[in-house]
């Protein structure tokens, strides 16, 4: 609900009350929602899926808990972090003039993507569960260290992306953006982390009610093969 | 140049996408629910020991 509430003030501020850029126009206003996807994916889903395979890899806290934790988390991450290339894609046709370049910051971010959905391929994949949990869990904590190269990619290479305006370690106390669209920017980033709660939240109920379904139909395959023994002698 | 079709475009395919995935998770979280009271329903009918015993 409280999502909701901030999801809808978001699209208020961004679309009626914070101003036009001098440069880009109406165009900025896409940076409501690009900034937050990408932290909701980069950062909160794909820091919590590497926290949870973290915490699953150490034997004193190994549970199938932080399996599905992390699953979870990384199937919101990677439907935000799409969502983040194509906003940025249609940002860019509308600023830059093209749908795409093989820029430093776009290409990390592209290889991310895959990395993540090859994880969440992996985890369908029919095995011992223990064995793909743990795989699974080697996989997240790899795909992440593609995130700092992201973060820091515009610092590094020349890139046509922009510098960040508010996550720069260098000029922390010197944003690059204020008043009303920091204001606009700020409620929208806290709208997408409360929907991340939400969606995460649910997203594992659905995964824990799988995850007990698929026992409690192993327990009825193996009742019924005792119960055929149990007739067939 | 108007820069409304790439707003309605950026804006309507996050909407959509929220929209698609909160209600996919929903609507899953239901049908395997229904699907988990008739798999335990018929497991109470099924004869046969019980599965402590299997486990051994």
């Amino acid at each position: 609900m409280a999502a909701a509430v901030f999801l809808a003030l978001t699209a208020v501020l961004a679309l009626v009350v914070s101003p036009a850029d001098v440069n880009q126009r109406d165009s900025v206003r896409l940076l409501y929602i690009h900034v937050p996807t990408a932290w909701l994916a980069l950062y909160l889903s794909f820091g919590v899926t590497s926290l949870a395979s973290a915490l699953y890899l150490w034997p004193r806290t190994r549970s199938r808990f932080w399996d599905m934790v992390a699953g979870a988390s990384a199937e919101i991450g990677v439907l935000f972090l799409g969502l983040t290339l194509v906003i940025g894609s249609i940002w860019g046709r509308s600023t830059w003039g093209v749908w795409w370049t093989w820029d430093a910051r776009l290409t990390t971010t592209a290889v991310l993507f895959v990395l993540y959905l090859g994880y969440l391929a992996l985890r369908t994949v029919e095995a011992d569960p223990e064995v793909v949990a743990r795989r699974c869990a080697i996989v997240a904590l790899a795909a992440f260290v593609d995130v700092p190269l992201i973060h820091l990619s515009v610092q590094w290479w020349r890139t046509l992306h922009q510098p960040a305006s508010l996550l720069d370690e260098r000029r922390i106390f010197d944003p690059q953006i204020t008043g009303s669209m920091a204001t606009t920017l700020l409620v929208a980033v806290i709208a997408f982390t409360l929907l991340y709660a939400w969606l995460l939240a649910h997203r594992f109920r659905l995964a824990a009610l799988e995850d007990r379904v698929g026992r409690s139909r192993l327990t009825q395959a193996i009742a019924e093969r005792h119960a055929e023994a149990g007739l067939a002698s | 140049m108007s820069h409304v079709p790439y707003l309605v475009a950026g804006y309507g395919v996050t909407a959509l996408a929220i929209g698609a995935y909160a209600a996919w998770v929903t609507r899953r979280y239901r049908a395997v629910s229904r699907s988990q009271s008739v798999t335990e329903a018929s497991v109470s009918t099924v004869a046969g020991p019980a599965i402590s015993d299997l486990a051994e």
